[in-house]
């Protein structure tokens, strides 16, 4: 249990519109360990982005977490104070964001701002080794010539070294979790691989957690050491990397991976999910893949409480039995 | 067989002028030039009518820009198109007119190929209307059955874009490309904004209505996995160059250049679980002062002192594609 970096449980973050309440997330609890990296997988909509943004207390009005614990090495972020959580913030848990210029100002040099992320947390660090750390951290994400790059403003690098300055920024505090929010999305190949070898070598070498969360499953099959897939809010499955990309027990999950081109004969014809991702707004006390799952049941009126079965999280009455189901 | 689109030594540049400011100090004696972008460099590409061919490479690389060449949006700077075995260049007003129906492009997003103000029966019927296709009194049958070939529920043609998710949106933008009754679609990434499962749904029309309606396509995507699944052949572009060019197999069970090679171990893929990323270094150049010779050298682990001077051609390998790589094949192989 100590070994938990981070452990949520039952976590729910509303949305008050003026169309009723929208339950961005719905209950999800899960537990990342130091040096592991979960990766949280889901459509667009399915509350993903929402779920990291809960952690570190970002969601705002009106949105808002209403219920279960978020806890961080063993306290609970949601009674933490503003105070507290601004600590923690850059320090102790770093975010990365899919536009790295959601983290970069532009209008500031580069070395100002990694200073600044030193200083904000440690102000006995003079200006000078803030700037050393800052060189280093450059170096380490793969930057060539890091001490001329310091001097750089943001719009004189391109995407990929701009997200490896997200990341060595993420990192220069050396915190114990890492939130990645779909950060290679808008990159191409090769410089998501190089992306991808970078944080997944800083993980290594600093023991630090992250939760990589992508709606690529081709992504997390290569990056994660665990898998949690939601859909519409809810968390559907959770398990080893191995366990949901070959045995995947969740009727989502086994259609979702079904629909991936990558798993078929070329030219085939692809697995179709049936019917559309339902409204939030709409859903209630069924499974919310209820509509379009094959393997539907009477019992499916009523979403299963948290199960675990097969050795790992999983949320559906009529799991799937074999992968070749 | 026969040869549909043709573009022989095709070049493509993008220029852009000098301001007032340079034009002044020129005058003064300086010597300022314009900026040029190269963004297709001598391309050859034919395709046979009734084939798909998938153009992978990585932003940048002119994929984009060969794909508005061949749907006739953009004229080329030098070299030539051909549609049917007629240069398009040499064509009257009324057979370039006919050429540009029959060749559509379907993009990106869909929702800017779509007037936010226009019902979607509008949206789908104002071409063929505009162009004689269809008779005003005929259109709405005409919308209707278009859309019920695209799998859209021809009840909400009357709705608004806005009211549609995105892979309703694809939907309408596919039918109102085929409303004009092509024979050759040019995809410019569209399926890359859509949500895995939906991805699949638009996957499987693409190659329904392949074989329904007899059409070839050029299918443009960085997404290798996409374009092994549904291409006959395939051709890799770097920096506005195509280095590779073969049958699906043989780009992706043998691939030559080292560019591909490259491209192929990057890809993400489902099976083969947890690895270590060993990423090719530095970043694709800009192509607004390309690299010499072969463009791919300053990242190529293999380039000899030749690549930073020869210019490389498409040539036939020992495995019976084309690639533009100077090396020999021992050279490759290492």
């Amino acid at each position: 249990m100590s070994n938990h970096v981070l452990a949520i449980n039952d976590l729910r973050t509303v949305f008050e519109t003026h169309a009723g309440p929208i339950k961005a997330v719905d209950g999800v609890s899960l537990t990342v360990e130091r040096g592991q990296v979960l990766g949280l997988v889901g459509e667009s909509g399915s509350g993903k982005s929402v779920t990291g943004y809960s952690i570190l207390g970002l969601v705002d009005a009106p949105g808002k977490v209403a219920d279960g614990n978020i806890l961080f090495k063993g306290e609970d972020l949601r009674n933490a104070t503003p105070q507290r959580l601004r600590r923690i913030r850059g320090k102790e848990i770093a975010m990365i964001f899919q536009d790295p210029m959601m983290t970069l100002n532009p209008v500031l040099r580069i070395d100002t701002q990694m200073i600044e992320a030193v200083q904000a947390h440690t102000t006995s660090v003079s200006r000078t080794e803030a700037l050393e750390r800052a060189e280093e951290a450059l170096a380490e994400v793969g930057i060539p010539s890091p001490k001329e790059r310091l001097y750089s403003y943001p719009h004189e690098l391109s995407g990929g070294m701009r997200q490896r300055v997200a990341i060595a920024t993420a990192f220069i505090n050396k915190p114990d979790l890492i939130i990645a929010d779909e950060p290679t999305t808008a990159l191409d190949v090769t410089i998501q691989s190089q992306i991808l070898s970078v944080a997944q070598k800083m993980c290594e070498t600093h023991g630090t957690a992250m939760i990589w969360i992508t709606h690529d499953l081709g992504v997390v099959a290569g990056l994660a050491d665990k898998i949690a897939v939601m859909y519409c809010g809810r968390l559907v499955e959770m398990g080893t990397a191995d366990q949901i990309i070959t045995d995947p027990r969740h009727p989502y999950t086994h259609g979702l991976l079904k629909s991936v081109p990558g798993t078929h004969k070329e030219g085939e014809r692809l697995y179709q999910i049936p019917g559309m991702t339902p409204s939030i707004l709409a859903l209630g006390e069924e499974c919310a893949y209820s509509a379009r799952c094959s393997k539907r049941s009477a019992k499916c009126a009523h979403a299963p409480k948290r199960e675990v079965v097969f050795d790992r999280y999983l949320r559906c009455h009529n799991p799937m039995g074999t992968t070749h189901d | 067989m026969t040869e549909l689109v043709k573009v022989k030594n095709l070049s493509k540049n993008f220029v852009k002028p000098l301001d007032l400011a340079s034009k002044i100090a020129n005058l003064a004696g300086a010597s300022m030039t314009e900026t040029r972008v190269r963004a297709l460099d001598d391309v050859n590409l034919t395709i046979q009518k009734g084939e798909v061919v998938g153009i992978v490479g990585e932003s940048g690389c002119g994929k984009s820009t060969l794909g508005r060449v061949l749907a006739g949006i953009h004229k080329q700077s030098s070299g030539s198109l051909e549609w049917k075995g007629q240069d398009v260049d040499k064509m009257s007003a009324s057979e370039r007119r006919a050429f540009q129906l029959q060749s559509q492009m379907i993009f990106q997003d869909p929702s800017s190929s779509l007037n936010p103000r226009h019902r979607i029966s509008k949206s789908v019927t104002e071409a063929p209307v505009v162009h004689g296709l269809v008779s005003r009194a005929a259109a709405s049958d005409y919308a209707d059955d278009i859309l019920s070939k695209v799998g859209f529920d021809p009840k909400l043609k009357s709705r608004y874009p806005h009211q549609f998710s995105g892979g309703q949106k694809q939907r309408i933008g596919i039918a109102r490309a085929l409303a004009v009754q092509p024979e050759f679609l040019v995809c410019d990434e569209s399926i890359a904004a859509l949500d895995v499962s939906i991805q699949a749904q638009v996957i499987n029309l693409f190659m329904d209505l392949r074989t329904e309606l007899d059409l070839t396509y050029a299918f443009i995507s960085h997404d290798l996995s996409v374009v092994r699944h549904i291409a006959d052949r395939v051709a890799v572009m770097y920096l506005g160059r195509i280095v590779e060019i073969g049958t699906r197999d043989e780009i992706f069970l043998t691939p030559q250049h080292p560019y591909t090679k490259a491209l192929l171990a990057e890809t993400p893929k489902i099976t083969g679980g947890k690895k270590v990323f060993s990423p090719l270094s530095g970043e694709v150049p800009s192509p607004l002062d390309p690299p010499s010779g072969c463009h791919f050298h300053p990242r190529c682990s293999l380039a000899t002192e030749v690549c930073r001077t020869q210019k490389p051609d498409l040539a036939l390998n020992h495995v019976g594609h084309r690639d533009a790589c100077l090396l020999s094949n021992q050279e490759k192989a290492a």
